[in-house]
């Protein structure tokens, strides 16, 4: 299965911005939520306004009904007309009623006039000609009778009720007349509809009253009630029941709430935009801290890991980058421990690998490689180079006559001697042995056996050469004690020059063993190749 | 000497004066609940007393004009300002017929007044609805505007 891989960088990217987008989304539900609240208590306040204002409105309308009833007390031929129980004149008089000023002026609307006995039984009556109650008598019976029932001072009291009379909502109000001992009662009968009416201009609203069943037919609208049923204005009501508990009426109120709309909007994108930028803002700073702390420590490590790749004598240069935080640290020094120890072995394995581990020269190994990287770096510069192939002459007698250890102990100091001749570099453990540490120094190295080759690079004339070749043989002629014996060791050096004598290893190699042939052949110290040493080598 | 004892003396008694009439002012002031020799009602007992006695006089004891804002029906109005002896007896027939007296309510004291002037002049029959218009009102009973 394929593993998805991200960067860090990525993944808190990634991290942010979901808890970002979670933390936007928490911001729109809220302030959705919040809108509603709010749009609910703005609907709850107003249907508490509506309420205490048409309650208002019915006691005013109470007012108004008592004082057309007063008008028809301090009437002195309504007095009298009610004294006789006249009912042709108690009908003119409430029939006249309907032309007061609250009646003709639409301060009322009112419907009917009765006038009831001390016992409830209607006297007379006197409607509007408008009016829709028909030959119904009996207006609002439960109020009729609850005031039958009173006794004593009660009987006096004036009471008044919301009714419904055949679907249609009437306010009725109930008053003695007669004095302190009523004779008789004057039922006052109005459409509260109209009384309603100055809500609207109460509350600074479109008002709608309607029966709470009918929702298509209102009994008023204000002109500008909202007739589109998708309008998107806060609608808020109030019921009124009746006596006896049943809805009659309702008024409902629009309010437009476009404007707190645009503030409950423009609040939730502040919101979201200041939530936004939050997320970017911290994005940054988290990334800013990231790359200090994470990414720029790995960031090293993954460079120094690709220099390491492309080459090992990297492996000593420790890391200096340091982070805040502590693992990156621990992670940070663990590699240069590693790298440091890396590179030690590195060294030591160079070392064993090129090293002969008789005389501590370099070996044919390092000659072979030394040899070729000079060849393929000079090749077209002009530069040159000389190869010696040195053979101990005495070596084979020293070995026969005084045993194996001597030989080697001869093998050691010639090769102690022939170093300090030449410029050649330090080649100590500590030091490392590689092609880089030996660059553009003289080489010696054992190739085996008694024969030994030096590489002298970049020479410029072969009297250079020549002083070389000199020099080893000065001081390897120096006697040399074995068993109180003095012994002179003799050299024969061939000598071929790049690329004079050879453009590969092998051509010169083989030149130059030809010229040591040579020299060795005619008692000869060093000899530098000449074309016929190789004819002569091979008639031999 | 005898000049600062005399300063001495009209001072004290100056500040006394001032304080026995500073008291008699805040007694005045005060409302009386309770008149001797009237009987105090509301006016669910003034209701009954109706029914019990329609011969029963009711005097408004307020000006004419709080009388505009209503009064209680059959009753006759007699300001305090203008009561005594004489006005009385034009209005009630009778020392023994039974009166009532009635002013705006409780702080008003102008039916208080008038039922100490109704006492005084030996009605008999006095009654006092302490209550008054307010109490009236309140309870919802029926009222008249001129």
């Amino acid at each position: 299965m394929m593993r998805f891989c991200i960067s860090v960088k990525t993944s808190l990217v990634v991290t942010i911005v979901l808890m970002g987008l979670l933390g936007l989304s928490l911001a729109l539900i809220t302030s959705n939520l919040y809108r509603d609240v709010v749009l609910q208590n703005k609907r709850d306040s107003l249907s508490e306004l509506v309420g205490i204002k048409t309650q208002d409105l019915l006691e005013k309308l109470e007012q108004h009904s008592l004082r057309l009833g007063n008008n028809l007390k301090i009437s002195d031929s309504f007095n009298q007309a009610l004294a006789e129980k006249n009912t042709a004149a108690l009908s003119y008089l409430l029939e006249q009623q309907f032309h007061q000023y609250f009646v003709t002026a639409n301060v009322i609307q009112l419907e009917r006039l009765l006038i009831f006995s001390e016992n409830f039984e209607v006297i007379v009556t006197s409607s509007s000609a408008t009016s829709q109650l028909g030959e119904q008598l009996s207006v609002c019976p439960a109020l009729i009778q609850q005031a039958g029932q009173r006794h004593g001072a009660a009987r006096l009291r004036v009471s008044s009720a919301l009714c419904d009379v055949r679907g249609r909502p009437y306010f009725a109000v109930l008053l003695p007349l007669g004095g302190l001992i009523p004779t008789a009662y004057l039922e006052v009968v109005t459409d509260p509809t109209l009384s309603l009416v100055p809500t609207e201009k109460a509350l600074g609203m479109p008002i709608q009253i309607r029966l709470p069943d009918d929702k298509y037919q209102p009994l008023y609208h204000s002109a500008d009630w909202p007739t589109s049923s998708t309008d998107i204005g806060l609608r808020a009501s109030y019921q009124l029941d009746t006596t006896l508990g049943a809805p009659a009426l309702l008024v409902e109120v629009y309010n437009d709430i476009e404007k707190m709309g645009l503030e409950l909007k423009q609040t939730r994108n502040t919101m979201l935009i200041i939530s936004a930028v939050l997320i970017v803002v911290v994005t940054m700073f988290a990334l800013f801290l990231l790359r200090r702390t994470l990414i720029k420590p790995l960031e090293v490590l993954g460079k120094q890991l690709k220099r390491l790749r492309e080459d090992r004598k990297n492996l000593g240069e420790a890391i200096a980058i340091r982070s805040n935080i502590i693992e990156v640290n621990q992670l940070v020094d663990d590699f240069n421990m590693m790298a440091a120890e890396l590179h030690g072995l590195y060294g030591r394995l160079e070392h064993m690998a090129y090293t002969d581990p008789m005389t501590q020269l370099p070996n044919r190994g390092l000659f072979n490689n030394y040899t070729d990287s000079l060849l393929a770096e000079y090749s077209g510069s002009g530069r040159r180079l000389a190869l010696f192939l040195i053979d101990l002459d005495e070596f084979k007698e020293v070995n026969d006559i005084y045993g194996h250890a001597a030989g080697d102990t001869l093998l050691c100091e010639m090769a102690a001697r022939m170093n300090a001749a030449l410029r050649t570099a330090d080649i100590s453990e500590s030091g490392g042995l590689s092609l880089a540490t030996i660059s553009n120094y003289d080489l010696l190295v054992r190739l085996g056996g008694d024969e030994f080759a030096v590489v002298l690079p970049d020479i410029t004339s072969l009297e250079q050469v020549n002083e070389v070749a000199l020099k080893l043989i000065a001081t390897t002629r120096e006697p040399l004690l074995f068993y109180e014996n003095s012994i002179t060791i003799r050299l024969s050096i061939g000598i071929a020059i790049y690329p004079d004598d050879g453009s590969g290893r092998t051509s010169l190699l083989r030149h130059a063993d030809d010229a040591m042939y040579y020299a060795k052949k005619n008692a000869l110290d060093h000899c530098f190749y000449q074309q016929e040493m190789s004819a002569s080598k091979h008639r031999r | 000497m005898k000049f600062i004892s005399t300063i001495n003396v009209s001072c004290i008694l100056l500040l006394a004066s001032i304080l026995i009439n500073g008291s008699v002012a805040g007694a005045e002031e005060a409302i009386v609940k309770n008149i001797p020799g009237s009987i105090k009602v509301n006016a669910e007992e003034l209701i009954a007393l109706v029914e019990k006695n329609p011969a029963l006089i009711i005097i408004d004891a307020r000006i004419v004009s709080d009388r505009l804002n209503g009064y209680i029906e059959g009753s006759i109005s007699l300001p305090d300002i203008d009561t005594n002896c004489e006005t009385l007896a034009r209005i009630i027939p009778d020392k023994k017929t039974p009166a009532l007296f009635y002013c705006n309510g409780p702080k008003c004291g102008r039916s208080a007044k008038s039922v100490k002037i109704a006492l005084d002049c030996g009605f008999t029959n006095v009654y006092w609805f302490y209550g008054g218009f307010e109490e009236w009102q309140n309870k919802k009973y029926p009222l008249v505007k001129d």
